[in-house]
């Protein structure tokens, strides 16, 4: 079948000229910063999932022979069923927090909340909210930071955006977002960049050193001034999906199938993730991990997941059994709202952590805000701390409907 | 060290040593992401249209992501690996690539603004024309010639990378590429050199 090869140029596979008529023909499409944005945001996303697998793998490695971190992980179904039914002290590593009630004595009226108890009350409150509607909605505020290219002041980028998944065939599903300017952190950084002439947009050169979680933007050029809201419709892959659970995208029908009970919910997400992460050569101990790789799919479900109240609620109480969460008190989201946060720490190499604070309102089981503190080195070595944020304004069924600016896909 | 280095030339040190960082440190996968975004969707983009390209693109780097414990560097640069990947996720999109095509086959000359001069529309009606027989063309092509044809205009890849991107032989290539240069030569009558115009 295969010819060998004629006395062509190797090197020229095709005619120049057709090549340019080729090319011509099909247009050279740029991205839009929307785009290229949004992508880059995924495979962060995605990254940052991961990275409670895969950067334990050296550390692990290095750690072998200690006692077990995770002293306090087997916990049984029964265990984790009694954890719903009771406030228990299970006094699990990583609890950390000074209220510890003891079995079967009700909680101290005090301000200060264990973890578990914030997530318990929102795996209560959340079981009110509505079960149905025509779109499922998720609404956000992401916020990150980044110095300038000159790396005298800090700068924040923000993006808004807006997902409305539908599993009617009548209905369309959108994707709209806008891009909602930049502009220097704090009053020290605005005075640095009034020193540095007030410009209204940043270029940064190809060859600028990106810093974890700190790249410059794509395409070089960063703008202060907001972009337009645009929108696109979902299609592809991305209609019929309802969303995605880290590794997979989950169909309609798969999200159904998600238990709403917290037993059973474990047992599935226990199987997803090994079935997802679980490969020969990856190096992971998925059964030592389970207890982050849950963590991580039970905050993807109650921050994304078009599932029953109920199975958000179990997903709370999952959350609720695991070790290395611990309460951060009462405190302000990016978008000024008060809230009770849950801290956990993901280490994104030796030695080097993001801290996550994840914002919940007990009151309706809502989360609010995702917080990273991330760190990075500088470029004197000096040890960074980036900042970056998602926030949720809504994320629930609605009978209400986009309204896609005129300007679309 | 956590383990070995593969021998590796430097060129190619850079990309491949970041795919290697990024299992121990995943967030490090952005970096390829800011050095080949641009390329792979104006490849995609060409092929079934910005608006699909949009997913499809950032598909790709998903996909590479998680397969980033099977990319070998010995087996060629991460960047072909990445055409390598887009073109197996457009094997999802022959339709809409077709479509696209015989749409792009049926485009009627444009109508000229109000103050174009009579030969330069006549010049442009002449491209046009030149521009459906290789729209139609294209369509016609079977897929692994539109493959390879639309790695070297678009990846800029050669023999060797498109073998190694698709994993085939690279005698396939090369006789694949042997067929698409003949039905261009055929479809454009070789008159494309005046007829490439500047608007994009």
């Amino acid at each position: 079948m295969d010819e060998p090869h004629d006395d062509q140029d190797v090197r020229q596979p095709v005619d120049p000229h057709h090549v340019t008529a080729v090319r011509h023909l099909l247009g050279s499409h740029e991205p839009s910063p929307g785009t290229v944005a949004e992508g880059r945001a995924r495979l962060l996303a995605e990254a940052a999932a991961t990275a409670t697998v895969s950067s334990l793998e050296p550390v692990r490695r290095r750690r072998r022979g200690r006692r077990g971190r995770w002293a306090g992980v087997g916990l049984s179904l029964a265990a984790a069923a009694a954890a719903v039914a009771v406030l228990v002290p299970m006094g699990l590593s990583g609890g950390g927090t000074s209220v510890v009630p003891r079995t079967g004595v009700p909680a101290p009226a005090t301000t200060e909340l264990t973890a578990r108890q914030v997530l318990l009350a929102a795996a209560v409150a959340v079981e009110k909210a509505p079960a149905s509607g025509d779109y499922w909605r998720i609404a956000t505020v992401d916020r990150s930071t980044l110095t300038d290219p000159t790396r005298s002041y800090v700068i924040e980028t923000r993006w808004s955006g807006e997902q409305w998944l539908t599993e009617r065939p009548d209905l369309q599903g959108w994707r709209i977002r806008r891009y909602l300017g930049a502009k220097p952190v704090t009053p020290r950084d605005e005075e640095a960049w009034r020193a540095a002439g007030a410009p209204t947009s940043w270029r940064y050169s190809e060859d600028m050193k990106s810093e974890q979680f700190a790249a410059p933007p794509p395409g070089g050029t960063l703008e202060a001034a907001a972009g337009e809201r645009t929108a696109e419709r979902l299609r592809g892959r991305w209609k019929g999906t309802a969303g995605d659970l880290i590794w997979d995208s989950i169909t309609w029908q798969e999200a159904r199938a998600i238990p709403d009970d917290p037993g059973k919910l474990r047992t599935y997400l226990e199987k997803y993730v090994r079935r997802q992460v679980a490969h020969p050569d990856s190096g992971i101990d998925v059964e030592k991990e389970m207890p982050r790789l849950l963590r991580a799919v039970c905050i993807r479900m109650i921050t994304g997941l078009p599932v029953s109240p109920e199975a958000r609620a179990s997903a709370y109480r999952i959350l609720a059994s695991l070790p290395g969460i611990r309460a951060g008190g009462e405190i302000t989201d990016p978008l000024g709202r008060r809230g009770q946060a849950l801290v956990y720490r993901e280490e994104a190499e030796p030695g080097l952590f993001t801290e996550i604070r994840f914002v919940v309102d007990p009151g309706t089981g809502l989360p609010l805000a995702e917080m990273r503190m991330n760190v990075a080195k500088g470029a004197d070595g000096r040890t960074v701390e980036i900042p970056s944020s998602t926030s949720y304004q809504a994320i629930g069924w609605t009978d209400e409907r986009p309204e896609p600016p005129a300007h679309r896909d | 060290m956590r383990m070995t280095a593969p021998p590796d030339s430097p060129g190619r040190l850079d990309d491949a040593a970041l795919i290697e960082q990024s299992r121990h440190r995943p967030e490090s996968f952005a970096t390829l992401y800011d050095r080949y975004f641009g390329d792979i969707y104006r490849y995609i983009a060409a092929r079934i249209g910005p608006q699909a390209a949009d997913d499809l693109a950032s598909e790709t780097f998903l996909v590479a992501f998680r397969k980033r414990d099977g990319f070998d560097p010995e087996r060629g640069a991460v960047r072909r690996w990445l055409y390598g990947i887009a073109t197996n996720l457009l094997a999802g999109h022959r339709r809409s690539e077709t479509r696209r095509l015989e749409a792009l086959a049926r485009v009627p000359v444009a109508s000229p603004a109000e103050s174009e001069h009579a030969d330069r529309v006549a010049a442009q009606v002449t491209a046009a024309a030149t521009q459906r027989r290789l729209a139609a063309e294209l369509s016609r092509l079977p897929d692994g010639e539109r493959d390879v044809l639309l790695l070297v205009a678009y990846g800029d890849l050669s023999y060797e990378e498109i073998a190694q991107a698709l994993d085939i032989p690279l005698g396939t290539v090369a006789s694949r590429l042997n067929r698409v240069r003949r039905k261009l030569r055929a479809a454009l009558n070789d008159i494309t050199a005046e007829s490439g115009g500047s608007d994009g």
